[in-house]
């Protein structure tokens, strides 16, 4: 499977002691095209995801669900704070956040699915229990799905770009067609249209093809 | 990587699916088969294909922003899960209880509070959360709960609002906050259902329209007792009425939760059952009750 992140990410910038300036600095640097900026961001907005995660998984303990949108807004508002962003560095935060959701979400799914393996679910089962709306990190979620979703959305990727980064958007970093809209620099007409598109292909696929947890 | 092939397949989809989008059904059809003249295959991809968009457009989950977003907490601190937004015993909206996201506040009473909540999984629902204050020892509500949940899920009755699940949620392992939750039937009525009482002022009903509401509780609670429920707190603010059609409809709401919640109610020795009141914890709601079952007896359905 492709490695959304592209690679592995570790904490390579200090936290300054105003992280929110910090980061619009990056974003600033990141969309002038500037990849160790990007990669800094990258994992300045991975940590902070993965502690508030990891905080949330031990006080809610019973049946746990972690919500992407709640945690990538809680990110942002770590990060960012009360600093307002514009709009281009804004959807600069959310495609960065949502790749570094994906990102966990997958990790998570790996760890979990190492714990417990075996018992390939059944196509029906697959096909009902994908979420196509918001990716959680849900407690009885099965690693597998997140994985066969991941997967799917990097194939889609592979044909349109543009659904690809829709989903992205609307799925782990759970915004709403208007911010996605606003992020992607569209009309959201078009994201309404490619984001109904991109969830009958998924669905489409899921069904044709049942569970494809391997990317093969 | 996908072979050229795949690609030209896919956006040919693509065109016909989008071009589908701003037609009209019977518009659609005709598409549909006109692809289906040109590829048999592409034909029914797109036709299966829309009808999933179908489904989504028809749940609202292309328009909808994915869940309801909480109030950021701000800080850089840890777990600041303050007192901001419409706070109810500490809970406000966006938090979540198990599989639920809490919406808005339906009411307080004196176990906890009520709420609208989103419920994610199995099923995408809307339902009412009733969240017990903490004090209450959640395990032994839950064992209770577990054996009421069987008698309960006998009982399919129009009037008798059902409850779905229960469960516990910590909010704060370090202190060792845990919330037992009732998941329920959500009864809605334009807005959300209103007490008996209430709904018969503010209508100004007559007295043969309020023996009418009235009539269908009763027929509710006669359904629970041929199954052997008894509600034990059967008051105004537990029968709703909502309209169906422009037809008032009664729910009977918390069937089986007073008796969870106490044990005496569950059959434990007197010796318990006096302990209980005497540290105030009296089960259901004194000014409703029958005069046998404050007098401490079975609360039988006589």
């Amino acid at each position: 499977m492709a490695d959304p992140a592209g690679g592995p990410i570790s904490s390579s910038t200090d936290p300054s002691r105003d992280p929110a300036r910090d980061v619009t600095r990056l974003l600033r640097e990141a969309a002038s095209g500037d990849q160790s900026s990007h990669a800094a961001l990258l994992s300045r907005v991975y940590d902070q995801l993965h502690a508030i995660a990891a905080a949330r998984m031990r006080s809610e303990r019973v049946d746990h669900t972690l919500q992407a949108t709640a945690l990538v807004h809680e990110a942002y508002a770590r990060l960012v704070g009360d600093v307002r962003l514009g709009q281009v560095d804004r959807a600069g935060f959310f495609a960065v956040a949502a790749q570094a959701m994906q990102r966990i979400l997958v990790e998570h799914a790996r760890a979990r699915g190492r714990v417990k393996r075996g018992g390939g679910m059944g196509e029906a089962a697959a096909r009902r229990k994908i979420p196509l709306d918001v990716v959680d990190l849900a407690a009885e979620d099965d690693p597998e799905q997140i994985l066969a979703l991941d997967d799917l959305v990097r194939r889609l990727g592979e044909y349109d770009a543009s659904a690809a980064a829709v989903v992205r958007l609307r799925f782990y970093a759970g915004l709403s067609v208007e911010q996605t809209a606003e992020a992607l620099g569209i009309s959201e007409r078009t994201v309404k249209r490619e984001w109904a598109f991109a969830r009958a292909w998924l669905a489409g696929q899921i069904e044709r093809e049942g569970l494809d947890a391997d990317g093969a | 990587m996908p072979t050229e092939h795949d690609r030209t397949r896919y956006s040919r989809v693509k065109a016909l699916f989008l071009e589908a989008a701003d037609l009209p059904g019977s518009a659609q059809v005709a598409l549909v088969q006109r692809a289906r003249a040109e590829d048999a295959r592409l034909g029914d991809e797109l036709a299966s294909m829309l009808a999933i968009a179908a489904e989504d457009q028809a749940r609202g989950a292309i328009d909808a922003t994915p869940r309801p977003l909480p109030t950021p907490t701000g800080a850089a601190g840890e777990g600041t899960r303050g007192a901001a937004g419409a706070s109810v015993d500490g809970l406000r909206p966006g938090m979540m209880l198990g599989p639920y996201v809490l919406r808005e506040p339906l009411g307080e009473g004196g176990f906890g509070s009520v709420w609208i909540a989103e419920q994610a999984s199995p099923v995408r629902r809307d339902v009412a959360l009733k969240v017990l204050r903490t004090g209450l020892d959640s395990r032994a509500v839950m064992a209770r709960f577990a054996g009421e949940a069987r008698a309960l899920a006998m009982m399919e009755h129009p009037g008798i609002a059902r409850v779905f699940d229960a469960g516990v949620a910590t909010l704060d392992a370090d202190r060792g906050v845990s919330l037992p939750y009732f998941a329920m039937e959500l009864v809605r009525g334009g807005g959300v259902g209103q007490a008996i009482t209430t709904y018969a002022r503010t209508r100004g009903l007559s007295i043969e329209a309020r023996l009418g509401l009235v009539l269908q509780a009763c027929r509710a609670v006669q359904h629970a007792h041929t199954k052997g429920i008894i509600h034990r707190d059967i008051k105004p603010s537990n029968l709703l009425v909502s309209e169906q059609d422009g037809t008032p409809t009664v729910k009977v709401i918390d069937f089986g939760i007073a008796k969870a919640l106490h044990a005496e109610a569950a059959g434990a020795s007197v010796v318990e059952r006096t302990l209980s009141i005497e540290r105030g914890v009296l089960l259901g709601t004194p000014a409703y009750m029958s005069p046998e079952q404050a007098g401490g007896g079975g609360g039988g359905r006589e």
